[in-house]
């Protein structure tokens, strides 16, 4: 899919499925919780690599934001939005940190300081060597409504052509923004005349 | 900016290179990209960070380095970095897919502040930094200006428009698309959006090349040519008129036969079911003293039309059960209380759920004040800060029951007391379970 090759693309898709509503499975009576990189290359067919390099940015972002909140306001525990975390109650989150359990430091400091700390280079070591692939990622809640959904110019004329604002009534003012953008462009055309 | 830039376009030259001469040495790298002989070591732990394998040989005093899975290359080197400026723009293409909107309040919507009931997305760069990175769209033509409001807007150009949709919305949207027909204005792209809308959904067709690749993420929906087919083998017969005699599987009863008065006819999408609920007029296997019958139709096994007359369809006794149920049920409703901890997440939830029932009000006890949108007696306000008060009238409340539990710690029922009993049963069943023994 080339699309992918857009960061932004993919950003968008990876916040999709980080959305922090977790599905209930009825069969086990659980919830799962967001997504595993390994999942995603599943679904996406992104490479590998291209994904646990996307996410260590995520978290050098996650991390660099909560310095900034730090800085600013202290060391309140604020609810901000599009924080990325690990499922720390799933099982292959244990796994990891029994695997960790002789070694110093442990995971469970490595990953609270590539939260807040100094961005550990060991833990981009365990994401490039794939050993982070199985643990379930999500979102506290996502940067978007709840879902995105990515247009092309012309998938976005042919919703702009049935009113999808009249259809979906929403607060996502989705067409004025189009109406501008047809603005420039008529705009732009009668500059080239 | 410019620097990610830079770093991003030498590494595509240098992994061109690769491509072309099999292997470089440093000196080579110096060459190509113009830089020290520290930076080109920069370069190769930079690619090999990025997941790519050097073999080095020694050729006199020079190291020699070649890419090992250079099979890899001629794909991922078409992925453009995903860096925390991609990150911040997309922040900021997030506020402006809402509307236009100028540069100050652009600035405000990403301060944190105690008005705001949800903390917003910071931007975690100073403010000279942040107005850069608009520049930096402008100039890429990212977003434009409108002149006469002066507000930025989104052009769609390299940051594609996107359409953010609640799951309502999402459903609405798949189901809205997938009905068009060919020849309609648009019809490839619009079938384009249905199939984007339908992967978030897990509808995924595997009779498709790529179908293969995905995995089903979410509840699979049973499609509805297969629901409607079960339905159109019930509407076969007078059910609005005449009593049935309908033969069907029951959960609780095993096989039974009843005469059956239909009420309505529900789809219930939680279940992705359709059922008919009525009057029991008495059968075979089913208790005499149960008014009502719900009857999914994928477990009927045979129906025949009796010369009774229905008086039930569409009555006002269903019209009541179906205005109160939650998810599929007869029962007579009752009133409820629940209160959840006031997180920004749960808030939101019970917003969702107000907006899908007729008769719910919904209470914040905020630290300063309460918010209700009716009037209410002092009594009727006294409960703990930072709460939710959630009032409804429910039929059904084993299956609001599940909904709760979702919620964990941060709910507690009021009333009623079967409800009540029955989040505390769910709770007593799983201690129990881990008290057990290991066989």
């Amino acid at each position: 899919m080339t699309e992918y090759y857009n960061p932004y693309i993919r950003l968008q898709v990876y916040c999709n499925f980080f959305n922090e509503y977790n599905m209930y499975i009825e069969n086990e009576n659980k919830y799962e919780l967001g997504i595993t990189i390994s999942q995603l290359h599943k679904i996406t067919q992104i490479p590998l690599e291209i994904i646990r390099q996307d996410i260590i940015t995520l978290f050098k972002w996650r991390n660099s934001t909560e310095k900034k909140i730090n800085q600013e306001y202290g060391n309140e525990n604020l609810d901000w939005k599009a924080r990325i975390v690990f499922d720390e109650e799933s099982i292959p989150y244990h796994d990891l940190t029994r695997q960790f359990e002789n070694e110093k430091p442990g995971f469970e400091y490595l990953y609270m300081q590539a939260v807040e700390g100094e961005f550990p280079s060991k833990i981009e070591e365990l994401f490039m060597q794939g050993r982070l692939d199985f643990i379930p990622i999500y979102m506290n809640n996502t940067f978007q409504k709840d879902y995105s959904i990515y247009l092309t110019q012309k998938e976005a004329e042919a919703l702009y052509y049935y009113n999808l604002n009249e259809i979906l009534d929403n607060g996502n003012d989705y067409n004025s923004n189009f109406k501008m953008q047809k603005n420039l462009i008529s705009i732009s055309r009668i500059n080239i005349k | 900016m410019a620097k990610n830039n830079k770093t991003y376009k030498n590494s595509a030259i240098l992994l061109e290179n690769f491509k072309n001469n099999g292997s470089l040495s440093i000196d080579d790298i110096c060459t190509i990209l113009n830089c020290k002989r520290q930076s080109a070591y920069n370069y190769i732990d930079r690619l090999e960070k990025k997941g790519y394998t050097f073999s080095k040989q020694s050729n006199g005093n020079k190291t020699i380095y070649s890419i090992e899975n250079s099979a890899d290359i001629e794909e991922n080197i078409k992925y453009q970095p995903l860096d925390k400026d991609v990150i911040r723009k997309y922040c900021i293409m997030q506020k402006l897919q809402e509307g236009p909107v100028s540069a100050a309040s652009l600035m405000h919507k990403f301060t944190i502040s105690d008005k705001n009931d949800e903390y917003p997305v910071p931007i975690d760069v100073k403010h000279t930094y942040f107005t850069g990175l608009l520049d930096s769209m402008l100039n890429d033509g990212d977003i434009a200006i409108d002149t006469s409001s002066g507000k930025y807007y989104l052009t769609g150009n390299n940051i594609p428009l996107s359409l953010s949709v609640d799951i309502e919305q999402l459903y609405d949207l798949y189901n809205g698309l997938s009905n068009i027909t060919p020849g309609i204005p648009y019809y490839k792209q619009l079938c384009s959006v249905c199939q984007k809308a339908g992967m978030l959904l897990g509808n995924i067709n595997p009779g498709t090349k790529s179908g293969q690749n995905y995995i089903v993420y979410g509840r699979k929906h049973e499609e509805f040519d297969t629901i409607s087919s079960y339905l159109s083998d019930f509407i076969k017969f007078d059910y609005k008129h005449k009593i049935l005699q309908i033969e069907y599987m029951s959960r609780d009863y095993g096989k039974c036969q009843v005469l059956f008065a239909t009420g309505m006819i529900v789809y219930c999408l939680e279940k992705d079911a359709m059922y008919v609920i009525g009057k029991n007029m008495g059968g075979e296997n089913i208790p005499d003293n149960l008014p009502y019958i719900i009857i999914n139709l994928k477990n009927i096994s045979g129906i025949s039309e009796t010369s009774d007359a229905n008086l039930h369809f569409n009555s006002e006794y269903f019209q009541s059960v179906f205005e109160y149920m939650f998810s599929i049920s007869v029962e007579k409703p009752v009133d409820v209380i629940v209160d959840f901890e006031r997180f920004a997440n749960i808030e939101r939830k019970t917003s969702y759920l107000k907006k899908q029932r007729s008769h719910t009000n919904i209470i914040k006890n905020t630290e300063k004040n309460y918010e209700t949108e009716e009037l209410l007696s002092e009594a009727e306000l006294s409960f703990g800060k930072n709460t939710i008060r959630y009032k409804d009238k429910i039929s059904g409340l084993s299956d609001f029951a599940n909904y709760l539990r979702q919620f964990g710690s941060s709910v507690k029922v009021v009333e009623p007391q079967e409800l009540k009993e029955k989040m505390l049963f769910s709770v007593k069943r799983t201690l129990e379970r881990y008290n057990e023994e290991d066989i």
